[in-house]
């Protein structure tokens, strides 16, 4: 290994520890026999390394972790209730929360079973309606305010009668 | 080295504020120190520390743990505080040269007061301001944070041969710069 590749490495792989046992004994070796090398280690050490080694570590000031807090608590919502963050246990069906899945579920069978309430309140009103016709009809006919018997309507007259 | 336990993270990664904060206090200090070696300005280190704080709150729940908790906030902060420095970057006032700073450290390696401290910290700063920004993260992650060539290439997600040559670049210039300025002064 000639010099210049030395010098590479002592800026490198030596100088951080990072060149294997044998590497480093070598160079160290050749440091031993090669004083150019040697001083170049010197000056690498003495410009580019000590004045790094030692530095202060810095904190920073209590106001920041302050402004921190406050801006994670005002992107926060107001109501922190079971339905607006709903943990992860409770996502459980389509990623929905419980509740709000049971609401969804209330308002679906509504709208599948309000077609059959409303015919079945119609039909009600109809019937309603047309039992007042039969009544009113009959009392104009004959006075009688009961023009229903066992269900069947009587005009109080014979069929034949009725069309002639 | 930054040692946070599982625990901690889950419960952060969950919105708890008081998680979170032992998380900050935890690793508050290293994210500060690569900022400020990297834009070299108080301000605007705090600025970035508060950034990157938000920036893992938010992105905490994400965090699957594939690489290390340490490595993923280390890159977040190189990224926030480069881009603060290609942002806002204007030549600093260092009227100091390399000779005066380097006296001052050579008096201050001897010990260990306040104003030696000082001194060291202004040489820090003058030879790191010196530097291109990529050679500057790398030789910041390595002699001041104390990351291997793996970690470093890891946070940078830079290859590390790379890592090896940008540290070599960033420490000639070093040796160059000093030679320069020891010229300076004996004329």
């Amino acid at each position: 290994m000639n010099c210049k590749k030395i010098q590479k490495i002592i800026m490198t792989d030596y100088i951080d520890s990072e060149a294997s046992q044998e590497l480093k004994k070598r160079i160290s070796q050749h440091l031993e026999n090669c004083p150019s090398c040697a001083e170049f280690e010197r000056l690498v050490r003495k410009q580019a390394v000590e004045p790094l080694k030692g530095v202060s570590l810095l904190k920073p000031s209590e106001s920041v972790w302050q402004t921190i807090r406050q801006r994670i608590e005002a992107s926060q919502p107001e109501v922190e209730s079971f339905v607006f963050r709903p943990r992860r246990s409770q996502r459980l069906f389509f990623g929905l929360s419980r509740p709000v899945f049971a609401l969804v579920s209330a308002l679906v069978l509504l709208v599948i079973i309000s077609p059959s309430l409303i015919s079945f309140t119609r039909r009600k009103k109809l019937d309603n309606y047309l039992k007042e016709q039969v009544v009113f009809y009959s009392y104009l006919d004959n006075g009688s305010d009961n023009g229903i018997e066992n269900g069947l309507v009587d005009f109080g007259t014979l069929v034949e009668e009725y069309f002639l | 080295m930054l040692d946070i336990s599982k625990d901690i993270l889950i419960k952060a990664a969950e919105g708890d504020i008081n998680a979170f904060e032992q998380l900050y206090r935890q690793s508050s200090g290293f994210v500060y120190n690569v900022a400020y070696r990297i834009v070299n300005r108080r301000q605007a280190a705090e600025d970035v520390t508060q950034e990157v704080f938000l920036k893992i709150y938010k992105s905490l729940k994400h965090f699957r743990f594939a690489s290390s908790f340490k490595t993923w906030v280390y890159r977040i902060t190189v990224n926030t505080a480069i881009n603060s420095y290609r942002k806002y970057s204007k030549p600093l006032n260092s009227p100091e040269s390399f000779n005066d700073s380097f006296k001052g450290h050579r008096h201050s390696e001897l010990s260990d007061d306040p104003a030696a401290k000082q001194a060291r910290g202004q040489l820090v700063e003058w030879l790191l301001s010196n530097l291109p920004l990529k050679q500057r993260v790398c030789l910041v992650l390595r002699e001041i944070q104390g990351l291997n060539y793996k970690e470093i290439a890891q946070t940078l997600k830079i290859n590390i041969n790379t890592v090896r040559s940008r540290l070599k670049r960033a420490r000639e210039a070093l040796i160059v710069q000093g030679q320069k300025e020891v010229v300076k002064n004996e004329l």
